[in-house]
């Protein structure tokens, strides 16, 4: 069986961080699958990976982005989508300064909501067992599918902590102020990774069909892992080593 | 019955503007309604020239209870799907035209049209508003008559068993005149002369009488699975029509 995953940096493939897209790649999927995800891109990125490549596989795992990015963006700009005026910057401005004239909510969950439906329609046409996560919480009725529905992935990455210089910290909001990016593989630390993983390998090897379910309320989670708080250790004695100005650069800490 | 008609200019039905149209006509036959006031044709036709199908789209999900009939006009996917209120009647603008009266806000937006838009995505937004109305209406219960104002090209037709004409805007490029002894279509006339298209819902008087005697059929009849290209079948169309003089204010034609 060949397996394919699509989505943004909620399924990304990562060398480090025990992701959950490698953890099924090395037992479930004997090595057969194709992570085709990558971070910060649109809902319709997905969608046009996903359709120029489905019929190469027997299981997908879809990952479902936020339907508020930029569907489309000029070409290498892709990853930009999840900039809806969170950061200003050069390449986004233009395009975010007309952006409450050209797109409303009404109009890109129109788009993701008919997403959605081709994907699980086309699944099903050509007898392609499928997963849909929700990275996002759901801004839209979502059209009758047989395959597996599990939503709110970000509410776990959102409520993760991590021992950050003696004080416990929510990891989106130390990544905030670091500005480094996030350190977690896929937006959740190891322990969590591995347990993702097992719950798409246990809907997969079930074959299940017609279930749905809020991730976060559905399923144990821990949201500390000590693997996660020696990663931010490092952050915090590079933080530290900025601050000694021991990188020939100062920085006012605004920890 | 209670008609609601969904779309663009190909339907827009001006009450004070000199000429039939076929939602007027629609609207005065006795078992479709038999009256025809301002009111009823700002209400029931809700049409607006240069807008988009997502326009169309918005406005029939927020009305579609009043109306147990629909007749909804799809019109070409390469325009704006969205634009502020009081120039959405320019999204099939979708090149900076530097003539008077053209908004400068949208001269600046059309720099970014084909950065954030492509034909892909603008067609799977028409195929399914196209799809969403069909399938809104028949769990409804409501007759619908499809109209896609250009061609077939990427819709899905086999998801309805409602019925479908299409091509409608080669019936409107089709209308003939002789300008200055000069034997013209419609497409001559107003594309490449630059001329104004004044026609109401891009047709003569004769041919929207006949798409509207077309349209009361289908309701009549309650027509199902029909998929009609309308301007190669056998529709009588008026190729050349005395109208069109009056409406373009040509003299001694």
């Amino acid at each position: 069986m060949r397996y394919a995953i699509f989505g943004d940096s909620y399924a990304v493939y990562r060398d480090h961080g025990s992701p959950w897209s490698n953890t099924i790649n090395e037992t479930l999927a004997d090595k057969k699958l194709d992570n085709l995800a990558i971070s910060g891109t649109s809902h319709w990125y997905s969608y046009t990976k996903f359709i120029e490549n489905y019929k190469n596989y027997e299981c997908i795992i879809f990952c479902h982005t936020n339907s508020m990015r930029w569907p489309v963006l000029p070409p290498g700009e892709h990853g930009r989508a999840w900039n809806i005026g969170y950061l200003r910057c050069p390449v986004m401005d233009p395009y975010n300064k007309i952006r409450k004239d050209i797109m409303s909510e009404e109009l890109l969950n129109f788009i993701s909501y008919n997403i959605f439906q081709d994907v699980n329609r086309l699944c099903q046409e050509n007898n392609i067992y499928l997963i849909n996560i929700f990275s996002f919480p759901l801004d839209f009725r979502l059209p009758r599918t047989n395959f597996p529905v599990l939503v709110n992935l970000n509410q776990i990455s959102v409520k993760e902590q991590v021992m950050y210089d003696g004080k416990l910290r929510y990891v989106c909001d130390l990544n905030g102020i670091l500005k480094r990016g996030d350190r977690r593989a896929c937006h959740l630390n190891p322990l969590n990774n591995k347990k993702l993983a097992s719950i798409v390998t246990e809907l997969i090897t079930n074959k299940t069909y017609n279930f749905y379910a809020d991730l976060l309320e559905y399923y144990q989670w821990d949201f500390r892992d000590p693997t996660l708080d020696k990663t931010y250790e490092l952050e915090y004695e590079y933080e530290k080593n900025i601050s000694n100005g021991l990188f020939g650069i100062y920085r006012q800490s605004s920890l | 019955m209670k008609l609601g008609i969904f779309g663009d200019s190909f339907a827009t039905c001006a009450f004070d503007n000199v000429g039939y149209t076929w939602p007027r006509l629609l609207f005065q036959e006795e078992d479709i309604g038999g009256v025809v006031s301002k009111d009823m044709l700002s209400t029931d036709c809700y049409a607006k020239s240069g807008s988009s199908a997502f326009w169309a789209y918005s406005h029939f999900m927020n009305r579609r209870h009043l109306y147990d009939h629909i007749i909804f006009l799809t019109t070409y996917h390469n325009r704006w799907p969205l634009l502020p209120k009081e120039i959405e009647s320019y999204s099939w603008n979708i090149h900076s035209h530097d003539v008077p009266g053209f908004p400068d806000e949208l001269k600046h937006m059309n720099k970014f049209y084909y950065d954030i838009f492509n034909m892909k995505l603008l067609r799977l937004i028409n195929q399914s508003i196209f799809r969403q109305v069909n399938e809104i209406c028949k769990t409804e219960n409501k007759y619908l008559i499809n109209i896609i104002c250009f061609d077939r090209d990427h819709y899905d037709f086999s998801t309805t068993d409602f019925s479908i004409f299409y091509n409608l805007h080669l019936v409107c490029s089709g209308e003939r005149m002789v300008v200055d002894g000069e034997d013209l279509t419609m497409r001559q006339y107003i594309n490449d002369r630059q001329n104004y298209d004044r026609r109401q819902c891009h047709m003569g008087h004769t041919n929207n009488m006949i798409f509207k005697n077309i349209m009361l059929d289908c309701i009549r009849n309650k027509t199902m699975n029909l998929q009609v290209d309308l301007y190669n079948t056998n529709y009588q169309w008026a190729g050349y029509d005395r109208s069109l003089y009056e409406i373009f204010d040509i003299k001694n034609p």
